[in-house]
């Protein structure tokens, strides 16, 4: 009895430390193993990729100056917005700011999303990415997606 | 060798000075043939009649011009068009220098419509006072001519051989100095009548095209260097990067 309880312990801390923020992963995408830098990551054939980083709110900042620290970053590196920040939501009402961007490279054009939630203790970045053509095509269950998010 | 005035303007750096006042009209030299001292008695040293002093000026302008790399050629075309159209042509031209010739009295024209095309970081102006060397000339010229002249009469009255010898090997010596002066004014009179611009061009930095569009480029904002290390790891990159 008293081992059973030390593993039901055990596996707790387990559970805890893996925690992280998950999306419902959509129909046609592979997913994939959670690394150092990602709590959850899918992919599509075509290439269009889900993920989401799960990071400690050490700065204790709300989602508007993770939103804006971000934007501006991106900004910088030549990622040019599709439209003005707007508000996000997830099905289990965490409100988020979500910035869309267009990137040019070597004659790809790609299309980049990026959802931000932020509670006390931690920042969820949600992010989705792929070819234009082929991520405009994925971007309802892009969106259905991002809504999905469990904390 | 007669001496010259030589005044030089130079800008070096510095905003472009206007061009120098305009050089004077063709030079005034007689021609050729045209003695000056048409009324001096034969033989006699033509001393007694100078002609009038006018302002013999050879101009020499040197520019330094930037030109975005791209438009380097288009600029160089553009001066040689500038000196076509004053009846002036291109002398010379090696990688990104050109050297035109236009008439002097377009000297002035022509400096300011190259000015006009922007760019020149600095321009110096030469003014080589050629007037005195002339009219020397002009007299040691009459001088000769009155001698020939003299010693053709000569020649004729002479009857003994030795002396026909001695006119003969006099007039061909005063021929020869002739021809000589004759070749350093016709040298002058072009050099006085043609100005000579040369035009060094270079390619912009890139940096000194942004100050001189007048629009440089504004800073981009400044963006917050967090204590948080993965903020900087947001980005298309590593999200596409599915190997581990």
């Amino acid at each position: 009895m008293r081992i059973a309880h030390i593993f039901a312990g055990l596996a707790f801390l387990v559970l805890t430390a893996c925690h992280g923020g998950r999306l419902a992963t959509p129909s046609g995408f592979a997913t994939l193993d959670s690394d150092d830098a990602y709590s959850y990551r899918a992919t599509n054939a075509q290439g269009v990729v889900l993920g989401v980083r799960t990071e400690d709110n050490d700065v204790k900042a709300n989602v508007n100056f993770w939103a804006d620290a971000l934007d501006l970053r991106l900004k910088n590196q030549g990622y040019a917005p599709l439209a003005q920040p707007s508000d996000a939501r997830t099905r289990g009402g965490l409100r988020g700011r979500q910035m869309r961007y267009e990137v040019t490279r070597e004659g790809r054009t790609e299309h980049y999303w990026l959802t931000i939630f932020a509670t006390e203790k931690k920042v969820y970045v949600v992010e989705a990415a792929g070819d234009k053509e082929v991520f405009d095509s994925a971007s309802p269950l892009v969106e259905s997606a991002i809504e999905s998010l469990k904390l | 060798m007669s001496p010259t005035a030589e005044a030089k303007v130079a800008n070096e750096g510095a905003p472009a000075p206007a061009p120098p006042p305009p050089p004077p009209a063709a030079p005034g030299a007689p021609a050729k043939d045209e003695a000056p001292v048409a009324t001096a008695p034969a033989g006699a040293p033509a001393k007694a009649k100078t002609p009038a002093k006018s302002q013999q000026i050879i101009f020499t302008g040197d520019m330094k011009m930037l030109a975005d790399e791209e438009a380097l050629t288009k600029t160089i075309d553009r001066i040689i068009d500038l000196a076509d159209n004053v009846g002036g042509h291109v002398q010379s031209r090696k990688d990104n220098d050109v050297q035109i010739k236009v008439p002097s009295t377009s000297f002035r024209e022509t400096m300011k419509a190259i000015n006009d095309l922007g760019g020149v970081t600095s321009q110096s102006i030469s003014a080589e006072d050629v007037s005195e060397e002339m009219h020397d000339l002009d007299v040691r010229l009459a001088n000769l001519r009155a001698t020939r002249t003299r010693l053709q009469e000569l020649m004729n009255k002479a009857g003994a051989i030795p002396d026909v010898l001695t006119v003969e090997k006099e007039l061909e010596r005063v021929a020869q100095e002739i021809d000589k002066i004759e070749g350093r004014l016709a040298f002058l009179k072009t050099r006085t009548s043609e100005s000579t611009i040369d035009v060094h061009l270079t390619a912009k930095p890139k940096q000194v095209q942004q100050v001189a569009t007048g629009t440089p480029t504004p800073p981009k904002p400044r963006v917050l260097d967090l204590p948080v290390p993965w903020v900087g790891n947001v980005g298309i990159d590593p999200l596409l990067s599915l190997k581990k």
